[in-house]
């Protein structure tokens, strides 16, 4: 427990992630270590939201080998002030795509790793996931994290592409 | 610092503060790899509180391993604020291990999130991963801030992963 509560200090002293005036705020990752170099590959993204389709920013593009492991994290944090949201989710992924910055979101059943999560948001409440994977085949991936079933007239969302070589 | 320390440390973050509180809970965890599966059902954790004995689970190195629980408020009253629901996958030395491991390295997989829980709340989580070093593994999902009063308990679920 002491070395949690030492991160929990360290956190609240240095960590970037602050609550906007949005309704969700999203810091999206992935990394990877080469193993004979040390040298780190990684990407990172933050929230935009739908509408439109696809959201208004354009996406982080970043390389990496295939068939070697890396590692994807979010944290998503609700910034919505005014009260509770029953049976929210939010869902991450990583699939094939055709091309970078596409549009449309794939079928997942090709997803090479997702998760989801259901709880009630409370204002500032946080879910996290921090995921080991390997992406077998190149080409390109979405890695896609996102709100659902918020009861609002837009989602949320943070996305990278990532092109395994 | 490790981005997974600050993981959990930012989700840890103001529970702290939190008062004495009601303290039931159900868990439901289910693991599949290949063609196996277990079931396991949430275990205490408490000052003086012998833990059941964990049960393994044999998979491949590089094959997917999916993870579904549950964990469900069985109070019948109150509400139990800012807990925190904990799962990780960690590298440990040796099957049934009773200390559970630093998650400053050999981290296959970890999420966090923070709920209120009203009776008969509920949260839910489904997530895959891949482990790619052979080894034993400590898989384990549990609760932190749910305790109350000096007989409080946290709630938890393990299973041990042998990775071939």
């Amino acid at each position: 427990m002491k070395s949690r509560c030492a991160a929990v200090l360290f956190a609240l002293l240095f960590c970037p992630f602050a609550a906007r005036a949005e309704h969700a705020s999203i810091d999206l990752q992935v990394s990877q270590v080469d193993p004979l170099t040390g040298q780190t590959r990684n990407g990172r993204a933050s929230s935009d939201q739908e509408p439109p389709p696809s959201g208004n920013d354009k996406r982080p593009v970043v390389k990496v080998k295939a068939r070697q492991p890396l590692t994807v994290q979010f944290i998503y944090q609700n910034t919505y002030p005014h009260g509770d949201i029953r049976d929210a989710g939010v869902e991450y992924f990583v699939v094939p795509v055709e091309k970078t910055n596409q549009k449309t979101v794939p079928d997942l059943k090709n997803a090479v790793t997702r998760g989801k999560f259901t709880l009630n948001f409370k204002p500032k409440a946080k879910v996290g996931a921090r995921v080991a994977l390997t992406i077998q085949k190149p080409g390109i991936y979405l890695l896609r994290v996102q709100s659902e079933n918020t009861n609002s007239d837009h989602e949320h969302f943070s996305a990278i592409d990532v092109i395994a070589e | 610092m490790s981005n997974r320390t600050i993981l959990v440390a930012i989700l840890l973050s103001g529970f702290f503060s939190v008062p004495a509180r009601a303290d039931h809970f159900t868990i439901d965890l289910e693991v599949k790899a290949g063609g196996a599966s277990k079931t396991v059902k949430a275990d205490r954790a408490a000052l003086g509180v012998k833990a059941k004995e964990r049960e393994a689970l044999t998979a491949k190195a590089g094959a997917t391993m999916t993870v579904k629980w549950t964990v469900t408020s069985t109070a019948k009253t109150g509400v139990v604020k800012d807990v925190l629901v904990h799962f990780f996958v960690v590298r440990q030395e040796k099957l049934g291990q009773a200390s559970v491991p630093k998650l400053d390295k050999d981290v296959a997989a970890e999420s966090a999130l923070t709920m209120d829980f009203k009776p008969k709340d509920k949260a839910t989580g489904e997530l895959s991963f891949t482990i790619a070093a052979p080894g034993i593994y400590l898989l384990r999902l549990e609760t932190i801030g749910a305790a109350s009063g000096a007989d409080g308990h946290e709630h938890f679920a393990a299973l041990d992963l042998v990775i071939k």
